[in-house]
């Protein structure tokens, strides 16, 4: 075991799979010459040279819908949008075409894409930048939505999303670039399937649903709790669509009290799905009502201690997961 | 910078009355010689295509009267010159997509009438198994794209397809018609620039038929001649009589030969108009019974049946033989629509992913 | 009547523009129609003569509805006989086959499915409902019923059920006084103490009648850290009997002093703590903890008692209880007893301590032997004050007041001599109390 950063652990997965596939290639803005916006596509061209690494001009519907075009004959495109904030002015394109092709044209035309980029809040960057837009994507049948947290997961769910033939959304996160942690040598190859959750730790007390920037925190609320006697499960979703239903009702089931922590706003959320499915399948199992732990009712601020009132957090969910256990 | 780098101005000319008396080249000129065409398969068969369009639309128009087919249902009369002319130049592996008047590509492509009729009655054997109904016909093996019911949204896709002819090292090209209300929309810009930039295969072909629904192009558009529009991308654009199945064919032509010799973008202008309202429940009060009337004195079928008659390669009746085959097979394709099974509950999710498990 | 617009149900002939005996021809317009859009005109699909009209201009009629008839021509004009007979149109009405077989489409065949689903969901809840009903009628006690209504988590629900339990008897804990599985549990603990009691006494064994209940929270914390302890940490025990005798007395001028000043009363408890605190400064190892690269030596005393609970106990701690005096401590041990007991204590009021002393004193226990709470490296257990005979230094039998207590240590931290030696300074302090006023 080694450890490398969140986004080596990205750049790894492209390059290797652009080293198996000659049909993968990525387009985006700034991807090739200034190495991406994050740095996340660093030395891709240099490996690949100007065919399979693309900057594309500010237009995100055009290298979008270009990419599903191309992906319609068989081409495996990586879109980059610098972030999915910017993938707004594409909706179209990821909403109506991705995703429909296959039901519309009775099953001829598959769209084997990923759209990949840094997603949701990151510090001070107001309301136009920091969309968490995983409730929106997941609403759309034929999209499928990763969300890794750590290195580990962010190479082996690109690797998968690449050979996927659908089209796969990874949802990246600007706040874990630069995190680092332990994950298989490089001669490993390593494929997490989608719609696979973990746990990120055991517990029996009450479970903590997390993803992407949402973990860190649960772990750290889990620690805290830990120290006063509550063992708090973490689980860590990887995937919205497919969502592992199986784990989330096997922990809920054993802990009783369940606590989502998202990072999206709450309304129509991923949270609000997952407490219905919960009520649904395990009603009896529950002891206490479901709590989310999400983002405000507001359009981003951009004052420092305004934005973090919005934001989940560590402390938030500790006191959801009191409440949960009645303390 | 070669011959199609350079573009010329399309004209001030005004649309006259008989706007389509005073179709001219707008940047480059037509090849002649047409002889050189790949399916060139005497020219009845162009006019057989044109009639097939017609009799089977006018069979889907009483189809969707009698509440056989669903939704919407925008119908390609008028028009039919446009498709059949500009795929009687293309290769059979060219890639075709379009927008939702989509009826006339598939047939013109080869898909037969009987799987459009199916997918217009929504069943299993459509081209499309009744997903897609009349807004998204696609065709895999006769390479026809879709079907594509956002204006503007499938011209990233056309840029798309004529992107992997380039990445493979292809000279396949791609055919893109669009409708003259999409000339507006931030994804025909956001194409035609990536196009013109990476100078990729695509010939973006504007059926102009003067409206975008009930809109005439004038009251939409900001430029006087529509083709000026390529301008803004340094992209060679043409002028074609879209009445004019022959015109149409040896324009598109002209582009595609071009094309094909060094990967580049073609815009290319059809001028045209339907006879029918924008959709089925359109009453088209926007134009006057007197415009209809005088495009009808220029339709496409009959006066390329006076060409051929006056050039002694048709009579009246292998004509009236042409016309019969076409209303039987469309008769013949509403009773095979009608007795096609509906897609099975059961495949439901069968579509939604590839994996088919619809998770 | 044919359907002129995506959302129209019956259309009004506004005017027909061929009259009967008319011939027609495919496309030709035969009338206009009012849909509810617009006013538009409707084509022949077919040639013919128009035979009869039946619906007159102005009339509203039903889409599919038949509006005129149209009889074909058996003669195609202009045209040479055909190979085969294609364009026969017999005598038809337009918007003829109004009448197709209904087939189920795929969205009714769903709407049936749902509709099941739901019938066969409420049908089951609706029983569920009927049941719950019945048994807090059967019961008729007062308990947490808010208009008849109990409100309980659904697990306490599925639990109560299980153990055959009444939820309108139970008290419920929860918010609104909802009744969470805990409840459950410690109602169905008092009626095995009340009604068979038998179950609890029988050895358990393959078969053996046994009643479940499931673990606490807290019962779960405790049994995993003492497993957690006795497994990793390794024991000894050195156990001592001390001469309460001076002690006793002093508590009691003191609690004498302290009565006519309004002041608590001190317990034998407290002035073991008191002890402790005092020995712990004189032998710092003891109040250490083992890591896994070094012992930390604390630089406070946090001293922890423990306190019984029904569902388990809790050591509060008293924290830099090396600067505090014997009245202090008293005082800050009585207040932390009885929230602890309240189930009020703060995470860290109960989470840190160096060590720990546990009495079973009251309890009637002579002595025992403790386990020690992780990572903190001893745990003093003392047991009761014992009158006993006594060899006194010159060799004569007395009356003495005896407190037995065992030091319980983690020897990877506290060797044997050290262990000793704070019970050496432990038994200076206990025999000699004054020293702990000082």
């Amino acid at each position: 075991m080694r450890e490398i950063s969140y986004r080596q652990a990205l750049n790894e997965a492209m390059e290797e799979e652009m080293l198996r596939d000659p049909n993968v290639f990525l387009i985006g803005e700034e991807v090739a010459e200034y190495n991406g916006a994050y740095k996340v596509s660093q030395g891709l061209l240099e490996k690949f040279g100007p065919k399979r690494v693309l900057d594309t001009p500010i237009s995100e519907a055009g290298f979008a819908g270009l990419g599903i075009g191309a992906a319609m004959v068989g081409l495996r495109p990586i879109v980059e949008f610098m972030t999915f904030s910017f993938s707004l002015v594409a909706f179209d394109q990821v909403v109506n075409n991705a995703p429909n092709m296959l039901t519309m044209s009775g099953g001829q035309f598959n769209i084997p894409i990923v759209f990949r980029g840094p997603n949701g809040p990151a510090h001070q960057l107001g309301a136009t930048h920091s969309h968490a837009t995983e409730p929106l994507y997941s609403n759309v049948p034929g999209l499928k939505v990763a969300v890794p947290a750590t290195p580990r997961d962010a190479k082996g769910l690109l690797k998968t999303a690449i050979r996927d033939d659908n089209p796969v959304l990874v949802l990246e996160s600007e706040l874990l670039y630069n995190i680092a942690g332990p994950i298989e040598d490089k001669d490993v190859e390593l494929l997490i399937p989608l719609g696979k959750a973990e746990l990120k730790r055991k517990g029996v007390d009450v479970t903590i649903i997390c993803y992407a920037q949402t973990v860190r925190m649960a772990l750290a609320a889990a620690e805290y709790l830990a120290k006063q006697g509550i063992q708090a499960e973490v689980l860590d979703l990887r995937s919205i669509k497919p969502l592992d239903r199986e784990t989330i009702m096997s922990s809920v089931s054993k802990t009783h009290r369940c606590v989502i922590a998202e990072q999206n706003k709450p309304f129509c959320g991923v949270g609000a799905e997952i407490a219905f499915q919960l009520q649904r399948d395990i009603f009896d199992e529950l002891d206490a009502p479901i709590l989310r732990v999400a983002q405000e009712e507001v359009p981003m601020p951009y004052n420092e201690s305004l934005e973090a009132a919005v934001l989940p957090s560590q402390e938030k969910i500790i006191e959801a997961v009191y409440q949960v256990c009645y303390l | 910078m070669g011959r199609f780098d350079t573009v010329l101005d399309a004209g001030s000319q005004q649309a006259s009355a008989r706007r389509l008396d005073n179709v001219m080249p707008a940047t480059i000129p037509i090849e002649k010689d047409a002889t050189k065409l790949p399916r060139q398969e005497g020219e009845l068969h162009l006019l057989y295509q044109m009639l097939l369009i017609r009799r089977f639309e006018e069979r889907a128009s009483q189809a969707y009267q009698q509440q056989k087919i669903g939704g919407f249902c925008h119908l390609y009369i008028g028009q039919e010159a446009v498709v059949v002319g500009a795929l009687a130049a293309t290769r059979n592996d060219d890639y075709v997509i379009t927008a939702y008047r989509d009826h006339a590509h598939a047939i013109a492509r080869g898909t037969s009438l009987n799987a459009c009729m199916a997918e217009l009655l929504g069943k299993s054997t459509g081209c499309s198994r009744g997903l897609g109904g009349s807004m998204h016909f696609f065709d895999r093996a006769n390479h026809m794209y879709g079907g594509h019911a956002i204006v503007g949204g499938h011209l990233p896709l056309a840029t798309g397809l004529a992107f992997a002819s380039k990445y493979r090292a292809e000279d396949r090209c791609t055919l893109c018609f669009l409708g003259d209300g999409a000339l507006n929309q931030g994804a025909f810009h956001e194409a035609l620039n990536l196009a013109a930039l990476w100078k990729l295969p695509v010939a973006f072909i504007c059926e102009n038929n003067l409206f975008g629904m009930g809109t005439h192009v004038a009251r939409a558009a900001s430029v006087k001649e529509v083709a000026t529009r390529a301008k803004g991308y340094d992209m060679p654009s043409m002028i074609a009589n879209g009445m004019e199945v022959r015109h149409m064919r040896d324009t598109v032509y002209t582009a595609l030969q071009a094309m094909r010799k060094r990967p580049h973008p073609f815009f290319i202008e059809a001028r045209t108009y339907r006879y029918r309202g924008h959709s089925m429940s359109d009453p088209a009060t926007y134009r006057t019974k007197e415009e209809l009337e005088k495009y009808k004195q220029e339709d496409p079928i009959t006066d390329f049946k006076a060409i051929l008659l006056s050039e002694g390669k048709l009579d009246e009746t292998k004509f009236q033989e042409l016309d019969r085959e076409a209303k039987r097979l469309s008769a013949e394709a509403m009773r095979y629509a009608e007795e096609s099974p509906e897609l099975p509950l059961e495949d439901l999710h069968k579509y939604t992913f590839v994996d088919g498990t619809g998770k | 009547m044919p359907r002129l617009s995506d959302t129209m149900t019956d259309g009004v002939v506004v005017r027909w523009l061929k009259k009967p005996g008319d011939v027609v021809n495919m496309g030709d317009v035969l009338a206009e129609i009012e849909t509810d859009k617009a006013t538009m005109e409707m084509e022949a699909f077919d040639e013919g003569v128009l035979k009869e009209i039946y619906v007159q201009e102005g009339q509203k009629i039903a889409v599919g509805e038949p509006i005129a008839l149209i009889s074909g021509e058996e003669e195609e004009p202009a045209s040479p006989a055909p190979v085969e007979k294609i364009h026969a149109v017999p005598k038809r009405r337009i918007a003829q086959e109004k009448a197709r077989i209904p087939q189920p489409k795929l969205a009714e065949v769903q709407h049936a499915r749902d509709t099941a689903d739901v019938e066969e969901g409420y049908s089951q809840a609706h029983q569920k409902r009927v049941a719950t009903a019945g048994l807090a009628a059967s019961s008729g006690a007062a308990g947490n019923t808010t208009g008849g209504r109990v409100k309980a988590s659904p697990l306490a629900r599925k639990v109560a059920s299980k153990m055959n339990l009444d939820l309108s008897r139970i008290e419920g804990s929860g918010p609104g006084g909802r009744i969470i599985q805990e409840d459950v549990l410690a109602a169905a603990g008092q009626k095995t103490v009340v009604s068979t009691p038998s179950v609890v006494a029988l050895p358990v064994g393959s078969g053996a009648e046994a009643e479940l209940i499931p673990l606490t929270p807290m019962r779960r914390v405790i049994a995993q850290r003492m497993v957690e302890s006795k497994s990793q940490i390794p024991h000894f025990y050195l156990q001592v009997e001390l001469d309460a005798g001076p002690m006793l007395q002093l508590r009691s001028q003191a609690n004498e002093s302290l009565a006519l000043s309004g002041g608590g009363k001190l317990s034998i408890n407290d002035f073991v703590l008191k002890a402790c605190v005092e020995a712990l400064r004189r032998v710092p190892a003891v109040n250490s903890s083992f890591s896994d690269n070094a012992i930390l030596r604390y630089k406070h005393v946090h001293l922890g008692f423990a306190v019984s609970l029904e569902e388990g106990l809790i050591t509060p701690i008293i924290r830099n209880a090396e600067n505090k005096s014997l009245r202090q401590i008293s005082a800050e041990a009585k207040e932390l007893s009885e929230r602890a007991r309240a189930r009020k204590l703060k995470p860290e009021e109960y989470q840190g301590g160096t060590f720990t002393v546990s009495n079973l004193g009251g309890f009637g226990i002579d002595n025992f032997q403790a386990i020690i709470n992780p990572p903190q490296a001893a745990i003093l257990a003392v047991g009761s004050v014992i009158k006993k005979p006594v060899v006194s230094s010159p060799d004569q039998i007395v009356v003495g007041q005896r407190l037995g207590m065992t030091l319980c240590c983690d020897h990877r931290v506290v060797d044997g001599a050290t262990g000793a030696l704070f019970l050496q300074e432990l038994r200076k302090l206990i025999e000699n109390p004054t020293l702990m006023l000082i």
